[in-house]
C-alpha cells in the first residue's frame, strides 16, 4: 500500500474509533447542564481535636483511678491538651504513666503537683486529617443511602479541611444540605434528675454545682411530653450511635413517624445489663446534645429503642438515614453552594447547541465560497475535529459544561484558522508560479511553524485555566485543550492527506 | 475569490494616531472603573447569593423588592434574567466571615408567595415538590393496587418510574401553569390523578441558586490573579524563546492592552466578573497571541528573505502579506463568537461578550500595538548604537 493509502487508513480508523466512542460512552455532562448540586464544605477540625482531648482526659482519669492515684483536679486546655493536678508526691508516677501509655502527648511538670499533657503536633495533624477523612466517609455513606447516581465526594486541595460534594440530579438542595450537615450524635444516658425549668433550678439540690460525672442538657421543645426544660444526665453514655446495628422508620404510640433502632451484639448485652440494673429510672435519648425523650426503664431492654419527637415523615426518614450512615466526627460548615435545576440545564444545552450550529453553518458556507474545492478539505477536517474531540472527551470521562460548549464553538473558529494559514500560504506559492505539488509542500512546511506557535500559546492559557479553575471553567479548559490538539492533528495531517489525494486525482490544477 | 490581494498599505505610518486611539479607549475604561469603584465583581469573587426564579408572569420589580425586604432580605438587587422569559435574578450580599452561607431561597419563595397570593395554600406545590414526596403519595394512594407487604419493591420501582416521567415533563416545561400541559406526555393518568389531588400549581419555581462564602470568594480572587500573572509570564517566556525578547515584550504589551480594553468594556456596560468571564480573558490572552505570532513569524521569515529592507518596510510587508489571513481568521472566529453571544442564552452571555470584545481588540492590537513597539524598540536600539 502506498504511503497515502496508509495515511488514509489511519485517518479512517481514528474517525471510526472516535465516532464509536462518542456514541457508546455517553459524554459526561457537567452539573450546569445536567442539573444537580455542588457543595464545598469545611470540617471543623478544631472541634475534632478538642473532642479527642476530652476523650483522652477521660481515659487518663480512669487510668489514674485504676492505678490508685488520687486526682485533685483536671481540666482540658482547648487544642493544646489537658492537665491533671495530683499530690506532689505522685507527680513522678503520673509522668511515668503518661510516658508509657499516652505516647501521643508530651508530659511535663507545671509545679504544685500539676502535670500538663500537651498534644504533639504530629498527633494533632493526624487527628485533623482523620477527622476530615472520617467526615468524607460519613458523607459518602449518607449520599449513598440517599441514592444519588454518580456522586462526587472528595477532599478539595491537597490537604486541608475542605470537602467537595457534587450530586447530579438532586433537585432539593435544602434537604440534602441538612442531611449532610446533621452531626447525628446519638447517646443514651441515664437521667440523674429533671426536668427543671432552668439550670439553676436543676442544680439547687446539689448546691448549685455540677456533680462529678454529670452534665446538664436541654430538652428538645418539639415533644410536648417532655415539657421542655433541663435535665441532669450522666456524662458517660450507656450506648452511642457507634453501637447501632441499624435504624429504621417506624411509628410511635400515636402513629406518628419515629425511628426504631437496634444495637449491635456487643453493645446490646452491655445495654441489657445496664438497663437491668437501672429499672425504674429514666433513660434519656440524646441527639446532638438535645434530650429527645426520657422514657422510664420498665424492664431489662435487650438492645433496641425508639426515638420519637413529632417528626414529619421526611424528618424521620432522614434521621434514620443519618443514624445508619454514622455520625460526623465534627461539625461541618458550608462555604459554597451551587444548584442548577434540570430545566435550566436543559435550556442551556439547547441554546448552546443552537449557537454552535448557526456558527458552524456560517463558517462552513464561507469556507466553501471563499476557498472552493479546498474549502471542502477544511470542512472535512472540521467535522473530523469535532468527532475526535467528542470521542476523546467521552473516553476520558471529561465533563462537558456550558463553557465547554462555548469552547467547542470557539474551536470551530480556531480550527479554521489553521486551514486558512495553510491555504493562504499555498495561494501565495501558486502565485509565485510553483507547480501544484510544490506549492502544497511549500505551503504546508512554511505554515507549520506558525500553526504550532499559535496553537501552543492558546494551549498554555488552557493549561493555566485548568490549574486554577474549578468546575465549569475546568470543563472549558479540558475541552479547549483537547480541541487544540485535535485541530493541530487535522490541520497538519488530515488536510495534507486530502490535498495529496486531490493532486493524485487532478495533478495540474488546484481548486483553491 | 479573494480579497485584499497585493495590498501595500503602510500600517506603521499612523502608529502614533493608533496608539492615541488605544490610549483613549483604555482611558475611558479606566475612568469608568474609577467611577464604579473597580470592576463589578460577581458572587464568585465578592461572595453573596444569587437565585434565578421562573414565574408564571413578571411581577412588578419594585413590589418584589419591598416584599423581599419584608422577609428580611435587605440590599437585594433584582434584574430580568432573560428577555421575555419571566425569569428574574435576585442577588443578595454575602454573609460575614464565619457565618453559614445562605441562598435565601426560603425568603425569596415566601416573598413571591406574598405577591402571587399563594401564601399558606393547602397541599403541596406541584412545581417545586421533590421526588420523595411524590413517590410517597403514590405509595400511599397505591392506585395500581400492589400488595405493599409482599410487592413493595415492584411497587416502588413502578411508581418510581412514573414519578420520573412526571418530573421529566416538568423539567421540560420549566414551570407548569396549567394541568392540561401534562396531558399526552406519556404519564400514567391514574398516577397523575393521585398527584393532582392535594396539589396546586405554584406560580414560581427556583431554577438556579448559588451562594459563595467569603473564604471561597477570597480564594478565587487569589487563584485568578495567579492564573493571569503566570499566564502572561508563560507567554512572555515562550515568545522570547521562539523569537527574541523584544518580540516577547511587544506581544505581552499587546495582551495587556487587550485585557485593559475588555476590562473597560465590561465596566462601561455594567457587566459582572465571575469565573467563566476570567476564563474568557485567559482565552483571549492565548488567542490574541495567535495573530501576533503569525505576523512575527512572517517578519522573522522576511528578515532572511528580504535582507535589504529596513525594519519599517519589513514590518509593513509582513503585515500586508498576512493581512487576508488575519482578517479571515478573526472574521470566522468573530462569526462563531457572535453566534454564541446572540443565541447562546443568558448564562453564557457575559462570557461571550468578553470573547467578542477581546478578539476585536486582539486583532487590532497585533497590528497597531505589537508592531509599533517592535519598531520603536529597534529605533531606540539603533539610536543608542550611534
Amino acid at each position: 500500500m502506498t504511503t497515502l493509502r496508509w495515511k488514509l487508513l489511519i485517518i479512517a480508523v481514528v474517525a471510526a474509533v472516535c465516532t464509536f466512542l462518542a456514541f457508546t460512552q455517553e459524554i459526561n455532562l457537567g452539573l450546569d447542564l445536567r442539573g444537580g448540586i455542588h457543595l464545598v464544605l469545611q470540617v471543623d477540625v478544631e472541634e475534632a481535636v478538642e473532642a479527642e482531648v476530652r476523650d483522652d482526659l477521660d481515659s487518663f482519669r480512669r487510668l489514674l483511678a485504676d492505678e490508685g492515684v488520687a486526682l485533685v483536679d483536671s481540666e482540658t486546655r482547648g487544642l493544646d491538651g489537658f492537665s491533671v493536678t495530683v499530690a506532689p508526691a505522685d507527680v513522678d508516677a503520673v509522668i511515668d504513666l503518661a510516658d508509657d501509655s499516652f505516647v501521643t502527648y508530651d508530659a511535663s511538670r507545671a509545679g504544685d503537683g500539676r502535670v500538663e499533657l500537651d498534644l504533639t503536633a504530629q498527633t494533632r495533624d493526624s487527628v485533623e486529617d482523620g477527622a476530615v477523612r472520617q467526615a468524607i466517609t460519613t458523607i459518602r455513606n449518607r449520599v449513598d443511602e440517599y441514592g444519588v447516581a454518580e456522586p462526587v465526594v472528595q477532599r478539595q486541595g491537597m490537604s486541608g479541611d475542605r470537602v467537595l460534594v457534587q450530586l447530579p440530579g438532586v433537585a432539593d438542595p435544602e434537604r440534602i444540605k441538612e442531611l449532610l450537615q446533621n452531626t447525628a450524635l446519638l447517646e443514651l444516658r441515664l437521667v440523674q434528675s429533671g426536668p427543671a425549668e432552668s439550670r439553676a433550678a436543676l442544680l439547687t439540690p446539689y448546691g448549685g454545682e455540677l456533680p462529678d460525672g454529670t452534665e446538664v442538657l436541654e430538652a428538645d421543645d418539639g415533644d410536648p411530653a417532655l415539657g421542655g426544660g433541663f435535665y441532669l444526665l450522666s456524662a458517660e453514655p450507656a450506648a452511642t450511635g457507634r453501637d447501632l446495628k441499624t435504624a429504621r422508620l417506624g411509628q410511635d404510640e400515636l402513629g406518628l413517624p419515629a425511628v426504631n433502632f437496634t444495637l449491635n451484639a456487643d453493645a446490646a448485652s452491655r445495654f441489657g445489663e445496664f438497663t437491668g440494673a437501672n429499672v425504674g429510672r429514666q433513660l434519656a435519648i440524646v441527639l446532638d446534645d438535645l434530650v429527645m425523650s426520657a422514657p422510664t426503664i420498665n424492664e431489662r431492654i435487650p438492645g433496641n429503642g425508639q426515638i420519637s419527637g413529632q417528626y414529619t415523615l421526611e424528618e424521620a426518614e432522614d434521621l434514620a438515614l443519618v443514624l445508619r450512615a454514622g455520625a460526623l466526627p465534627a461539625s461541618i460548615r458550608y462555604l459554597e453552594e451551587r444548584s442548577v435545576g434540570p430545566s435550566l440545564g436543559r435550556e442551556s444545552i439547547d441554546q448552546g447547541v443552537y449557537a454552535a450550529i448557526v456558527g458552524m453553518a456560517i463558517v462552513v458556507a464561507f469556507m466553501l465560497v471563499y476557498y472552493k474545492g479546498a474549502g471542502i478539505n477544511a470542512v472535512i477536517a472540521l467535522a473530523l475535529n469535532l468527532i475526535i474531540v467528542m470521542g476523546l472527551m467521552a473516553t476520558l470521562g471529561a465533563a462537558l459544561t456550558l463553557p465547554g460548549i462555548a469552547g467547542l464553538i470557539l474551536l470551530i473558529g480556531m480550527a479554521v484558522d489553521a486551514n486558512v494559514i495553510i491555504f493562504e500560504r499555498v495561494r501565495e506559492e501558486l502565485d509565485l508560479g510553483k507547480t501544484v505539488k510544490a506549492a502544497i509542500e511549500a505551503g504546508f512546511s512554511k505554515a507549520f511553524s506558525a500553526i504550532i506557535d499559535a496553537n501552543i500559546t492558546t494551549l498554555i492559557a488552557a493549561v493555566f485555566l485548568f490549574q486554577f479553575g474549578t468546575g465549569p471553567v475546568r470543563g472549558f479548559a479540558v475541552t479547549l485543550s483537547i480541541g487544540i490538539i485535535a485541530s493541530m492533528f487535522t490541520a497538519i495531517f488530515v488536510s495534507r492527506v486530502l490535498f495529496e489525494m486531490w493532486t493524485q486525482w487532478r495533478p495540474r490544477t488546484l481548486s483553491i | 475569490m479573494r480579497i485584499l490581494k497585493d495590498t501595500h498599505i503602510d500600517f506603521l505610518k499612523h502608529w502614533k494616531i493608533a496608539l492615541a486611539f488605544s490610549a483613549l479607549a483604555i482611558g475611558a475604561g479606566v475612568v469608568s472603573l474609577i467611577l464604579n469603584g473597580g470592576p463589578r465583581q460577581g458572587i464568585d469573587f465578592a461572595g453573596g447569593s444569587q437565585i434565578v426564579v421562573k414565574m408564571s408572569e413578571m411581577p412588578d420589580l419594585d413590589e418584589l423588592r419591598v416584599a423581599l425586604e419584608a422577609q428580611g432580605l435587605e440590599g437585594a438587587t433584582i434584574q430580568e434574567f432573560e428577555a421575555g422569559s419571566n425569569e428574574v435574578l435576585v442577588r443578595t450580599p454575602g454573609v460575614e466571615e464565619g457565618e453559614q452561607i445562605d441562598t435565601s431561597v426560603d425568603q425569596v419563595n415566601a416573598a413571591l408567595d406574598e405577591i402571587f397570593g399563594t401564601t399558606g395554600m393547602e397541599g403541596f406545590d406541584f412545581n417545586t415538590v421533590g421526588r420523595e414526596r411524590l413517590l410517597q403519595r403514590l405509595l400511599q394512594a397505591n392506585p395500581a393496587g400492589y400488595d405493599l407487604d409482599l410487592e413493595l419493591e415492584q411497587a416502588e420501582e413502578a411508581y418510581g418510574d412514573q414519578v420520573s416521567a412526571i418530573l421529566e415533563t416538568r423539567a421540560e416545561l420549566g414551570l407548569v401553569t396549567e394541568w392540561e400541559q401534562l396531558d399526552g406526555r406519556g404519564i400514567d393518568p391514574q398516577a397523575l390523578a393521585v398527584v393532582r389531588d392535594g396539589a396546586y400549581l405554584g406560580d414560581h419555581a427556583v431554577v438556579n441558586s448559588e451562594s459563595v462564602g467569603p473564604q471561597v470568594g477570597r480564594d478565587l480572587r487569589r487563584q485568578t490573579m495567579q492564573a493571569m500573572i503566570w499566564s502572561l509570564v508563560g507567554m512572555l517566556a515562550y515568545i522570547s524563546y521562539r523569537f527574541e525578547f523584544r518580540f516577547g515584550v511587544a506581544a505581552v504589551a499587546a495582551l495587556a492592552h487587550d485585557v485593559m480594553i475588555t476590562l473597560g468594556a465590561f465596566s462601561m456596560t455594567g457587566r459582572e466578573f465571575n469565573l467563566p468571564v476570567i476564563a474568557a480573558f485567559l482565552t483571549i490572552v492565548g488567542y490574541s497571541l495567535n495573530d501576533t505570532v503569525v505576523i512575527f513569524d512572517r517578519i522573522r521569515e522576511n528578515g532572511t528573505v528580504m535582507r535589504r529592507l529596513s525594519l519599517y518596510d519589513r514590518i509593513n510587508v509582513s503585515v500586508n502579506q498576512t493581512l487576508s489571513r488575519t482578517i479571515l481568521t478573526s472574521g470566522t472566529t468573530m462569526i462563531v463568537v457572535t453566534s454564541l453571544f446572540l443565541f447562546g442564552g443568558p448564562v453564557i452571555n457575559d462570557f461571550a461578550f468578553a470573547l467578542l470584545v477581546g478578539i476585536v481588540a486582539g486583532t487590532y492590537s497585533t497590528v497597531y500595538i505589537a508592531n509599533p513597539i517592535i519598531y520603536m524598540w529597534e529605533q531606540r536600539a539603533t539610536a543608542q548604537r550611534r
